[in-house]
């Protein structure tokens, strides 16, 4: 990609492009008949010269082929032709001319669509090759990179070149064959006029050109000078009392009275400019019929040239001037490609990591050895110096020393995140640097303090890890239709010929049969980083979700009543508050209380519930209107008074996520014309909203004072109402609080309490999450809500989830492909420290026998380790248990 | 059980007067009402520290007699280590709960809140630094 557009272009699509080319020649001919036949219709059968002499019928489509002189002249007829009275001459040839503009139409539409999937190809093939350079940069390159910029490089950045690709070589022969034919032609016809309309053309691709230059020089002198005039606007307005403070504005006036002068001018030339080119455009277009009329016409007169070849001149100088100026505009974007290819080009242009070195794996028990390591930062201050180590495998290493020292540096040095250092590092006697990606991930698998959790679910991301294994080709399966071309394609444009949406996962890595094991992998995977709870929590506040096993169902709904039995027998009942048709659910929404129930479709989604006429006309009835707009109004005002506190996305605000607080203005608008319409005078688009606010209110979780008896017992009453009333098909809208049913769009801690646990009770909480355990336990839906829990969404970037949970993931990937070595580097800065420990000690069984490097705050927390070595600053300041392997409990 | 009242015996007790209503209301609204019954235990010893107590009515006390801060909690929390000690209600308490991160969250965006917690910690050192030398050097 070093070498320039063109050398690029012609590498890469050669064979597409002299296929092109090779169209584009077999058209001209195509191209000269249809220029020459309106000639033959003129003369031949308008005219008549083909029935010279009182002939009744001429010969049409004769062939005759000539033979020089040397073979005594005369020629071979090879086909005699037909012949045809004058009507029928005209319009077969009429007709054939029809004929030609249809295959000259067809060669467009062949040259232009095989250049478009031409261009298409490239820039599929160049955005690739810049997405594998980016993969190759060093590390150190790679934080210095601002993604989003490299991301716009390679997805617009590369559009307008990718357009060009295709045009490159095509455009200029195809555009510039077709006007020297017509040139040609024109010549053929008469030299002189051949001539002139040549000269009128080198006018124009000549001069031309060079006045759009002085064009574009000053479009963008414009552009520059009303960026500078927009910035001084904007510094004069936020200045504004200063100037006025200290009189200032006839001055600060007069010099926006002066750019605006300059940019008058400016945009002044640009007109002269622009339209005298236009002028001189339509000048040379003109003005060329105006000769090819006179002196066409002159030389008909004197019978130099006949009608119908002057009929043919004209029409085939109409065809020169598009092209040409296609040509100009070409060549302008040829110099605007150019510049931009270069411009990225430059941008990827970096030290690269070696291309997959060796990808041999590394024996697991090889020894890993610095020898003068040395490392220093961009600034060039040194922040590990003369290191030389053996470290044996397998064998369980702890890192100590301050943060900030070398303990910080040799883990990512061995975890190859710090490319730039002095010395060796080695692993089995092969430098780290050269080692494939593959077999370094194998020996030696980094884990920093930042681990990078991608959009998806958990177990997306935790088996992410494990796609290592390519799966077949496009078209390895028979029945894949589309396979063979898909991978064609891929070859055709440097892509890998495999789908990225196949199971890559490499099963046999993980010690397991197929997709059937994988579920017991990832649980103890989780199960040793102390994840477990963690993720089976999430799996409690997730939604059952539709598509559940009715044998699942089942046990959910016995469960419920194994959970009411335990609860009564612990004296936790009062920690629970059940739903019940009969009762107002203080912990449950207004909305649900309702329903009694949860809305599955959006009809009855709270925010969108009194939108619906049915829902509507039920509020209205039982005169819940107008205490429930009231609702919504202190709602508003709560959050107005809250968000006037605090940043946008405050967690603080959590307990109000149901209103939209992004937009502030907006919400003061709604309570201004709140306000305003009390009274009946309420638009129905505020009153609902106001309405979908209420709905969303829990008395004990907001606090605001707003549920009193009557109102509960009103709402209770429409409860009775909006069952009784609901039409049959707006009930499958709704999932009814029912014992004997599942809820599949109630969180699974809510159907199996069928209740809500109270907020008021101090310590309850985790009394009722054991009852929830063992009945879980005992009705065998543990695996089912750790499931659940996996399929929880991680948000982009883990946005989601806590810290912790994404430091969990991070751990419980690296464990699940079970590498030879584990670096752990800060991994688990998230955990408290006692966290840290029991975390540490789960990983130390689940890599008995194999190796482990830990950073650790202090040589108490690395007992046991096999081997201690601890930094001071720069330096390696002690190494503890270092010729002891015998002692080492991980061999 | 309303944030108003809540809001109005914050401001009563001595750790957040002269606070704004307006930076109490953060308290209250990312909070959950507790009650605690005299006796009942607030936070048994070893018990992982992910929330604080703002108390605003009723007493808690130690087992061992250490002297409290009035917000409670806060240092397990802090320091993200077990409760070092249990916590009861001598009397009968009315109180906010706060979970870690809106914890976090209100000392990061609110610095009247902020400062107050720290005095309220700054009493609780000097409290200590004047015990007897006995108590003084009892392990924390």
């Amino acid at each position: 990609m070093q070498s320039g557009f063109f050398a690029y272009v012609w590498r890469h699509s050669r064979r597409e492009q002299l296929v092109v080319l090779f169209l584009v020649l077999a058209s001209l001919p195509f191209y000269w008949v249809s220029l020459d036949i309106p000639k033959r219709i003129v003369n031949d059968a308008i005219q008549g010269r083909a029935f010279r002499d009182g002939a009744v019928e001429a010969r049409l489509f004769e062939v005759t082929l000539g033979l020089p002189d040397l073979l005594g002249g005369g020629g071979i007829t090879l086909t005699e032709g037909i012949l045809l009275a004058q009507l029928p001459y005209l319009l077969a040839l009429s007709f054939l001319f029809l004929g030609l503009t249809l295959v000259n139409g067809a060669f467009k539409y062949v040259i232009n669509l095989r250049k478009g999937i031409l261009g298409e190809r490239m820039l599929r093939r160049l955005r690739f090759e810049l997405f594998t350079l980016v993969m190759r940069f060093r590390p150190e390159s790679i934080r210095a990179t601002k993604s989003a910029e490299i991301a716009s490089m390679v997805k617009d950045e590369v559009e307008p070149i990718g357009g060009f690709f295709g045009e490159a070589f095509i455009t200029p022969a195809f555009l510039g064959a077709q006007a020297l034919t017509a040139l040609l032609f024109i010549m053929t016809q008469n030299i002189l006029m051949g001539v002139l309309a040549g000269l009128v053309i080198a006018v124009q691709g000549i001069i031309i050109p060079r006045l759009r230059k002085e064009q574009l020089r000053l479009g963008r002198k414009r552009q520059v000078a009303s960026r500078k005039f927009a910035g001084r606007v904007s510094e004069m307005v936020d200045a504004a009392p200063l100037l006025h403070g200290h009189a200032l504005v006839p001055h600060f006036g007069a010099e926006i009275g002066t750019r605006l002068a300059h940019l008058f001018d400016i945009r002044m030339r640009l007109f002269r400019r622009k339209f005298s080119v236009k002028f001189l455009n339509n000048l040379l277009a003109q003005a060329t019929p105006f000769i090819f009329y006179t002196l066409g016409g002159y030389l008909a007169l004197k019978g130099r040239l006949d009608i119908g070849q002057l009929v043919a001149v004209i029409a085939a100088y109409r065809d020169l001037p598009g092209p040409v100026k296609e040509l100009i505009d070409w060549d302008q974007q040829r110099a605007d490609v150019l510049v931009k290819f270069e411009q990225v080009v430059g941008a990827f242009s970096r030290e690269l990591l070696p291309e997959i070195a060796d990808d041999a794996p590394v024996p697991p028990e090889a020894p890993i050895q610095t020898a003068a390591l040395r490392v220093s930062n961009a600034r060039g201050i040194i922040q590990l110096d003369a290191l030389s180590l053996v470290i044996r495998r397998p064998a369980h290493v702890a890192l100590v020393g301050p943060q900030g020292s070398a303990r910080d540096i040799l883990p990512k040095v061995l975890g190859r995140q710090i490319s730039d250092f002095s010395g060796d590092v080695t692993i089995g006697g092969r430098p780290i640097g050269r080692l494939g990606d593959k077999a370094a991930s194998r020996a030696l698998l980094y884990v920093g303090a930042d681990p990078h959790v991608m959009s998806g679910t958990i177990r997306e991301n935790i088996t992410l890890v494990a796609r290592l294994r390519a799966p077949p080709p496009f078209g390895a399966d028979d029945a894949d239709r589309d396979g063979p071309r898909q991978r064609a394609e891929a070859e055709m444009t440097g892509n890998p010929p495999v789908s990225g949406e196949s199971d890559w996962i490499d099963y046999a890595l993980l010690g397991v049969d197929g997709p059937a094991g994988l579920n017991a992998a990832i649980i103890a995977a989780l199960r040793s980083v102390h994840g477990y709870d963690s993720v089976f929590q999430a799996g409690l506040s997730g939604r059952v979700g539709p598509y559940v096993d009715a044998e699942i169902e089942a046990r959910i709904v016995q469960a419920r009543a194994t959970i009411r039995d335990l609860l009564s027998a612990r004296g936790l009942m009062g920690a629970v508050e059940p739903f019940d048709h009969r009762r107002y659910n203080s912990l449950a929404t207004i909305g649900e209380n309702l329903m009694f129930g949860r809305a599955t479709g959006g009809r009855f989604d709270l925010a969108h519930f009194a939108r619906d006429p049915f829902a509507r006309g039920l509020l209205e009835a039982e005169a819940l209107i107008e205490p429930l707009t009231r609702i919504g109004l202190r709602i508003v005002e709560t959050v107005l008074d809250i968000t006037a506190e605090l940043p946008p996305g405050s967690p603080l605000a959590d307990r109000y996520s149901f209103v939209d607080t992004s937009d502030r203005e907006a919400l003061a608008e709604l309570l201004r014309a709140a306000r305003r319409g009390r009274g009946g005078r309420m638009s129905g688009r505020v009153r609902d909203k106001l309405l979908g606010y209420a709905l969303a209110y829990i008395e004990p979780r907001h606090r605001l004072n707003l549920i009193d008896d009557l109102l509960a017992a009103r709402i209770l009453r429409a409860r009775t109402s909006f069952r009784l009333y609901i039409a049959a098909r707006a009930a499958s809208e709704i999932e009814f609080y029912d014992f004997g049913q599942v809820m599949h769009s109630a969180p699974i801690r809510d159907n199996l309490l069928f209740g809500r646990i109270g907020y008021g009770m101090q310590g309850v909480r985790g009394k009722v999450e054991a009852v929830l355990l063992e009945a879980l336990k005992a009705h065998d839906l543990e695996t089912f809500v750790i499931e659940q829990g996996l399929a929880q969404e991680t948000g982009p970037g883990g946005r989601l989830l806590t810290p912790e949970q994404r430091a969990l993931i991070a751990l419980a990937r690296a464990v699940l492909v079970r590498p030879d070595t584990l670096i752990l580097d800060n991994a688990l800065a998230a955990f408290s420290a006692a966290d840290q420990a029991r975390i540490i000690a789960g990983l130390r069984e689940a890599f008995m026998g194999r190796s482990l490097l830990v950073t650790l705050p202090d040589e108490a927390a690395a007992s046991g380790f096999d081997r201690i070595l601890t930094f001071q600053g720069t330096r390696l300041a002690s190494d503890r248990g270092r010729d002891d392997p015998a002692s080492s409990r991980a061999a | 059980m309303a944030i108003d009242q809540e809001i109005a015996l914050l401001q009563q007790s001595p750790v957040f007067q002269g606070v704004e209503p307006a930076k109490l209301r953060l308290i209250a609204v990312s909070a959950d009402r507790v009650s605690i019954p005299a006796g009942a235990t607030i936070y048994a010893a070893g018990e992982s520290s992910n929330e604080v107590l703002f108390i605003l009515s009723g007493e808690a006390e130690t087992d061992d007699g250490y002297p409290l801060p009035h917000i409670i909690g806060v240092i397990g929390t802090l320091l993200r280590r077990p409760r070092a000690r249990t916590i009861r209600a001598r009397t009968a308490i009315e109180a906010l709960r706060v979970d870690r991160d809106s914890f976090l969250a209100l000392t990061q965006h609110c610095s009247a809140i902020s400062l107050a917690i720290m005095t309220d910690l700054a009493r609780l050192a000097d409290t200590l630094l004047t015990m007897t030398p006995a108590h003084a050097t009892e392990p924390a």
